[in-house]
């Protein structure tokens, strides 16, 4: 018996603590499995006793195969009569009947997990039938989800969907779900996400939902809902799905926050927890929150799917900010696994409560999104953060590709104050940031990317992240560049921070050399200080800071000749890095001139005035007197990139990542924890 | 009963200029029995020919009017066609009504005057036509009194009337000041004749008198009114405006059954439908049917769209479904007026809800996320009522928007899109493009311009010989753009295009290597910062001052280019200034004095220069106003360029020999004696810096009239002077005594002559609005009078000058503008 069995019971059980008696219902299942029961009862209109999943689950598993054959038939006929039963107009029938179909889902699935999809669908429905019975199950389905029904028979609907959708481990393999490709359920998701009530009830379910139908078959097929997520533009509908994603992700960065505080109680507090890491293990996944990679990988689908969801990122609703800011902590859900479940949305309702706080920010998904991924990108040491990390650079990369977000992001009458997550350093003191200055986002880009290259210098050297980090990088330069923006941006601190790079890069050669490529971050390191050097006039903010530029370069020469003696000595031997190696020679060509031509300069000057030391002043005053003898080679294509795409390169990685976000969602959608009592006093009283 | 007999003396227009010069509408004044000279210039026919039209555009209209008619198959009688006719022939046809019954009322009075008892007794088969116009009995009434009068006056009286001289002012003067029911009527009757620009002029007297003053005068501007409320969504909704702010100086109690009230709440019914509109109305339900169901969806859910704003970012109807059974329900008929009020509340509802923020940093933070939702709702059917063409407004640019610097309020100014069209109400709306759409519009050429342009580039890149420009100006995007029709390149991956062209690149160019000189790049970065505009730094306590500052046109060209209207040959960019909380009503009287005063200087050459902005009423505690563009307050130049007003003339402008100092110089000057007498006649308070604009060519602007005539600020008694004149002021016009200064001084005494030539218009028109109202510029007994003595009637052209002279030394001297500057300094820190 599997995990999820148990989980369900351990809920079961805690939900109703009478022990399990043979109910009406069991009896009715043992039926099932052994007489043919339901040819009897059908005129009457079974199914109106309360529904035990577990048992049923269990049976269903607990039969062995000649059985199975046996009790097909039955199995067919209680699915073809649930999917009829979803029509009634007794709502208790329809809830039976979406647990009861829920059941037979997982149920089938986990005894036959060897066996292939078809032999699964003519298990549950029948061959002949299947097209039928899953038509009609999605139309209904489509109807209650839509229809002005009870929220929690909506819910049970969103429920049953994702249980459906995440039965099987690898959500392609799910033959099933061919039939929710035919029958698009797509529409009523929409719905439930423009409309504000609904979407605060069931959003978080319905994102989640889409964003895993989407991966259905992704790269191998036409995947009905990729195409239709990819010319959604109702602006409500949009937003409403950028409300969700926010909400939880503002959600989640609450959380940590509150986490966070709580351990600040002081060295003692700190040791204990070491010492009890030390014990727990990985019981409980140290003391960070989990991480939401379902809600990032929406985000992420709709980013980059959609072209008119990046003006939902820069979309701001000042109501809810209102609300989410004035509530305390909410005491809504103390659970700490908090892994899919849905987090608390009644924020929405809490606009009454303005409060006159002059911090107060109004804030958009994009900032949300930052803060969230300033969380994440502290930590990359385990899988599931350096997947989310991993995630949060894709949807950077592809909202720094977008030139109408590039827009927002540079936009001069859009300023916030973003406050990034930094990660408590020993030669950095924290709270600084309280006074961060209000500028445009772009600014927050460039600190988060910055801030990630200064803070993962390490062993397990995260290639792949700082690639895409240095890229976006690129990227935002190259529109810069092309648009003519003067960003009043401390660039220094990126220089320093790439700089410093570049020397860890050297000074771990040879370690990093066994895993990875770093010449072709070295390059991208090294055209970044082409495109200052060559193209800074045209969105360098001051020429000072073009004089800075140099100055930094010059100050820093070390880093650069240890670079090219390195790249040099590569390129002349042969082997696999003779190539990349020789490139990052050619770009350095420029920069070894500069340096080539200031430093005897500066030496000069320094014997000249006889000062052993020169100031920062004195050095820029070399480097301006000197500028017109120097020449430098304009190199193409600094200006070029790579646009982002997820085939074939991140293939592997979103399998991966939707594997886990389905273990994940599997793992938490339970059916039982709606309370089977709360929903039938609520049917009693509505029928 | 003398009233009537004071409408006998002469008419300003024809009125020579002579010095002493009585003033007509004094009750005080008594009446000069023999008809003056000025009277027996206007000739006019029309007396011995009572069946001719009286006026140009008369003539015209009865001319045309059968013609339609005819061209209508000519089967229906005249009286169907007025009644059930078309839109555009009623105009036509009212018009034509207006004369016959004007012509009736002439005729009535002639026959009086020829002692003939029964002027009932006219047939005129329009009769039952005009009964909502006229009241017989009341005519009768009128006619029986006005038989006792001497008929010689009273055909002066006509004689004026029908006058080519007899225009709106006129008309609207005279409405006011007759107690004759006859001649109101008669009054009432011509305003249709009148060009409806002319009359929408007069719109809050005509409105303020049919609130304010008796039965006669009401049931005389009521028809007008009624007409065009049918004829146009526009004047209905002003007309409701005008009227809730115009009544909200009632008592409470008389307010709610006041005819203003009841007047509004008709045309806020929306049941003031133009006469055709049932026709009208048959075109959408058929188009259901039609294959357009796109267009048809859009033109019909605006206005429930818009209807959702009310409840404004709840947006419950946003869902497509839901929306389109309310719809059904609603049906067309609320429709008309709906969609524009809903964007003026959620204007207003923002408004109030800024001023709830603390810092400024939130307020433009808010106004901006509360923009982009209104945005959603957008385009619609609905118009910003300041522009003077017909349009749909389409977007609002909501990042640029900035909140205004008020202490306690929130008052924001916002630019908005729009495309123009023939007509907004009958022309269909444009459909939505979504805001991402700008990528594909916008085009690769106008990327250059954001900088250097193309030629300026490679010109600089002198060194080098090879470098391809157009593959910088060829964007990746525009490369991701292209690839969809390139038939197979390498696969189907996205990236092929942007490395095929590094490829082709640097095969192309490995050739030759190209140099380029450190110095260049070095020179270019600081000759470009140096050539941009000067502009002020941004500072989030000051937000508007980098907005003002901008140059109106690259404003313009900069929105286009992002927006995803921008390429539609339409597009128009509009700006407003959004006021909540604060009553407009004086300002509006002051625009009204400051236009009429300047159609006064126009046409007697004089080179004054004032810039009315228009104002919009939308009640008696909210409105907006239309933004001087390219104009910044001397408060914001001087604070943040650090320089005298001089200094920073002589920055923007040149030195002071150069061609552009001395046109910015002139227009300094005419534009600083026409405000002083603006202020001096209006008694404009309140001077201070910020209140003062100084625009890119040089003119000064005065804005907020909130302290005019009888009222001032906190009656400190401070601003003793006739008019804001510094020192500063005086060395930018080049020092006492120098030529621009007398050029000053000239300027300014013939505005007053001028002025004083044409007072009544403007006396006109302040002091209708008195009635019945409790504005502070109308506080105390002595407005009027104080208004009039301003004008000096009496004194001679020398003695004037001299006048002048005397108020420009003591605005000079006068120490309490120091002073109240000063104190403007410390209590609002305004330099």
């Amino acid at each position: 018996m599997s995990q999820v069995e148990k989980k369900v019971g351990l809920l079961r059980r805690s939900s109703s603590s009478k022990k399990p008696l043979k109910e009406k219902v069991v009896l009715m299942y043992d039926e099932i499995f052994y007489r043919y029961w339901y040819m009897n009862h059908a005129v009457n209109g079974p199914l109106p006793l309360q529904v035990n999943l577990e048992y049923l689950e269990s049976k269903l598993e607990s039969v062995d195969g000649e059985e199975v054959q046996r009790i097909q038939d039955n199995i067919n006929s209680l699915f073809h009569h649930c999917v009829q039963a979803l029509g009634e107009e007794h709502q208790i029938k329809v809830v039976n009947a979406l647990q009861t179909l829920c059941a037979l889902f997982r149920g089938v699935h986990q005894k036959n997990k060897s066996s292939s999809g078809f032999d699964i669908i003519n298990m549950l429905m029948g061959f002949d039938k299947a097209e039928l019975r899953m038509k009609d199950l999605m139309e209904s389905l489509d109807s209650l989800l839509c229809g002005d029904g009870s929220e929690s028979l909506k819910s049970l609907c969103l429920k049953l969907l994702l249980c459906l959708v995440t039965v099987t481990d690898n959500i392609s393999q799910n033959t099933i779900l061919e039939y929710v490709m035919i029958n698009s359920i797509f529409e009523a998701i929409l719905q439930i996400l423009s409309d504000v009530s609904s979407r605060g009830q069931h959003g978080y379910d319905a994102v989640v939902l889409l964003a895993l139908l989407v991966n259905y078959r992704k790269y191998e097929s036409v995947n009905p809902y990729i195409v239709k997520l990819s010319i959604v533009d109702d602006e409500p509908t949009l937003d409403g799905m950028g409300m969700v994603v926010h909400h939880a992700l503002t959600e989640y960065s609450r959380q940590y926050k509150a986490k966070e505080e709580e351990n600040q109680g002081g060295f003692f507090s700190t040791l204990t927890t070491m010492v009890g890491n030390m014990f727990i293990a990985d019981a409980d996944e140290k003391l960070s929150v989990q991480t939401n990679e379902a809600i990032l990988l929406a985000l992420y689908e709709a980013v980059h799917l959609n072209r008119n969801f990046i003006t939902v990122l820069a979309q701001s609703h000042p109501e809810i900010d209102m609300g989410v800011t004035s509530i305390s902590p909410s005491p809504t859900t103390p659970t700490t696994p908090l892994g899919t479940s849905p987090p608390s949305l009644d924020a929405m309702n809490n606009q009454e409560q303005l409060t006159l706080d002059p911090n107060l920010q109004t804030s958009n998904l994009l900032i949300t999104f930052l803060k969230y991924a300033s969380i994440v990108m502290q930590d990359t040491k385990e899988e599931h953060r350096l997947n989310s990390a991993r995630l949060c650079l894709i949807i950077l990369t592809c909202i720094a590709e977008d030139q109408y977000a590039d827009s927002f992001l540079h936009d001069d009458n859009m300023n916030f104050r973003v406050n990034l997550h930094k990660m408590p350093m020993r030669h950095r003191k924290k709270g600084v940031d309280k006074n961060i200055p209000c500028r445009p986002l772009v600014c927050a880009v460039l600190d988060l990317m910055v801030e990630f290259i200064v803070t993962h210098m390490m062993k397990e050297f995260p290639m792949d992240l700082y690639m895409r980090c240095v890229q976006i990088i690129h990227k935002l330069i190259c529109y810069q560049k092309k648009c003519r923006i003067r960003l009043h941006y401390t660039w220094r601190e990126l220089w320093s921070a790439l700089i410093n790079l570049l020397k860890f890069l050297l000074s771990n050669e040879t370690t990093l050399l066994a895993k990875h490529n770093i010449f072709h971050l070295a390059l991208l390191v090294v055209n970044l200080f082409n495109m200052f050097i060559t193209y800074g006039d045209t969105f360098l903010p001051t020429s000072n800071s073009y004089d800075e530029l140099y100055y930094e370069v010059v100050r820093m020469h070390q880093v650069f000749d240890n670079l090219y003696c390195m790249v040099l000595r590569v390129s002349t031997n042969t082997g696999q890095w003779k190539e990349p190696a020789s490139k990052v020679t050619h770009s350095l060509v420029n920069v070894r001139a500069i340096i080539n031509h200031f430093n005897p300069k500066i030496e000069s000057y320094a014997a000249v005035n006889h000062i052993s030391q020169l100031s920062e002043e004195q050095v820029l005053e070399v480097v301006r007197t000197n500028y017109d003898t120097l020449t430098l080679k304009l190199q193409d294509g600094l200006d070029q990139f790579e646009r982002y795409s997820e085939q074939p390169r991140e293939a592997a990685f979103f399998k991966e990542l939707v594997r886990s976000i389905s273990l994940n969602v599997r793992r938490n959608v339970s059916l039982s924890t709606m309370s089977q009592d709360l929903l039938l006093k609520e049917f009693s009283t509505i029928s | 009963m003398g009233d009537a007999e004071l409408e006998l003396s002469p008419s300003p227009p024809e009125a020579e200029p002579s010095p002493v010069q009585p003033s007509p509408p004094s009750p005080s004044h008594s009446p000069s029995p023999s008809p003056s000279p000025s009277i027996s210039i206007t000739s006019s026919p029309s007396l011995s020919l009572p069946s001719t039209p009286s006026s140009g555009p008369h003539h015209h209209g009865l001319r045309r009017s059968p013609s339609p008619s005819e061209g209508h198959g000519g089967s229906s009688p005249a009286l169907d066609v007025i009644s059930e006719g078309m839109g555009e022939l009623t105009l036509v046809i009212d018009s034509e009504v207006a004369n016959r019954a004007c012509q009736e009322v002439l005729l009535k009075v002639k026959q009086q005057q020829q002692g003939v008892e029964e002027g009932s007794e006219v047939p005129d088969p329009h009769a039952p036509l005009i009964r909502e116009e006229e009241d017989p009995s009341s005519a009768a009434k009128s006619a029986r009194r006005r038989q006792r009068h001497n008929p010689s006056k009273q055909s002066w009286l006509l004689r004026l009337f029908e006058s080519k001289l007899f225009d709106v002012s006129m008309a609207i003067s005279y409405l006011h000041n007759s107690k004759e029911p006859g001649v109101q009527a008669y009054i009432g009757n011509r305003l249709f004749s009148f060009p409806h620009e002319d009359v929408d002029f007069y719109l809050p007297q005509l409105l303020n008198m049919y609130v304010h003053m008796d039965e006669d005068v009401g049931d005389a501007i009521k028809p007008y009114v009624v007409h065009r409320c049918r004829q146009s969504i526009s004047f209905s909704l002003q007309c409701a405006w005008l009227l809730g702010a115009y009544s909200s100086d009632m008592h409470i109690s008389t307010q709610r059954h006041s005819r203003g009230t009841k007047l509004r709440k008709l045309i806020l019914s929306d049941e003031l439908k133009p006469a055709g509109a049932r026709a009208r109305r048959d075109p959408p339900t058929l188009s259901l049917l039609s294959p357009s169901k796109r267009t048809h969806q859009r033109s019909k859910s605006d206005a429930t769209v818009s209807v959702s704003l009310s409840s404004n970012l709840k947006r419950t109807s946003s869902n497509p479904r839901v929306e389109s059974n309310q719809e059904e329900v609603r049906g067309p008929s609320t429709v008309r007026l709906t969609p524009q009020r809903e964007f003026i509340k959620s204007l207003m509802g923002i408004g109030k809800r800024l001023a709830t923020l603390p810092t400024k940093e939130q307020k433009t933070q808010r106004l901006i996320s509360e923009l982009s939702l209104l945005n959603h709702k957008l385009p619609a059917r609905v118009w910003l009522p300041t522009a003077p063409f017909d349009h749909h407004v389409v977007r609002v640019p909501h990042s640029q928007a900035v909140v205004l610097n008020s202490k306690d309020k929130a008052p924001y100014l916002i630019y908005v899109e729009v495309l123009e069209c023939e007509n907004f109400e009958t022309s269909s709306v444009p459909t939505r493009i979504p805001e991402t759409r700008i990528r594909s519009t916008r085009s690769v050429e106008n990327l250059p311009q954001c900088g250097m342009t193309a030629e300026q580039r490679t010109a600089s890149f002198s060194t080098v010989p090879n470098y391809d420009n157009d593959d910088e100006a060829w964007s990746v995007d525009d490369m991701g753009e292209l690839q969809v029709e390139l038939p197979d390149v390498h696969t189907n991956s996205c990236d092929n295009i942007s490395q095929f062209s590094v490829d082709s690149i640097t095969s192309l160019e490995s050739k030759e290597p190209v140099f380029i000189a450190a110095g260049d790049i070095r020179r270019r970065l600081s000759e470009q910062l140096a050539h941009t505009p000067t502009t002020f730094k941004r500072d989030p306590e000051d937000p508007s001052a980098v907005a003002l500052k901008e140059p109106w046109l690259e404003k313009v060209r900069r929105i286009r280019e992002n927006s995803p209207y921008g390429h539609l040959p339409h597009w128009r960019l509009l700006s407003v200034i959004v006021k909540c909380g604060d009553d407009l009503r004086q300002e509006l009287l002051a625009y009204q004095v400051l236009q009429q005063l300047q159609c006064v200087w126009e046409m007697e050459r004089v080179p004054l220069w004032i810039k009315p902005y228009k104002i919009l009423v939308l009640s008696s505690d909210s409105g907006m106003i239309e933004p001087v563009v390219n104009a910044v307050s001397i408060h914001q130049v001087k604070k943040h360029s650090q320089l005298s007003l001089l200094d920073y003339f002589l920055q923007e402008h040149g030195c002071p020999t150069t061609e552009a100092f001395l046109s910015a110089q002139r227009s300094f000057v005419q534009s600083c004696a026409g405000y002083s007498l603006i202020c001096y006649l209006l008694q404009v308070k309140d001077r201070h810096n910020g209140n003062i604009l100084l625009d890119a060519e040089g003119h000064i602007i005065h804005i907020d009239f909130g302290f005019i005539l009888s009222s001032s600020p906190k009656n400190l008694g401070f601003e003793t002077s006739a008019f804001k004149l510094t020192s500063e002021f005086v060395d930018v016009m080049g020092g006492q005594d120098r030529d621009m200064f007398n050029y000053y001084k000239m300027l300014m005494l013939q505005g007053l002559i001028a002025a004083r030539k044409h007072m009544d218009k403007v006396i006109a028109i302040v002091e209708i609005m008195q009635q019945g109202s409790h504005l502070p510029c109308f506080h105390g007994s002595g407005t009027i009078r104080g208004l009039k003595e301003r004008f000096h009637m009496s004194l001679t052209e020398e003695q004037l000058q001299v006048l002048v002279e005397q108020m420009v030394e003591g605005s000079m001297r006068s120490i309490t503008t120091k002073l109240y500057d000063g104190f403007q300094y410390f209590t609002n820190g305004i330099m």
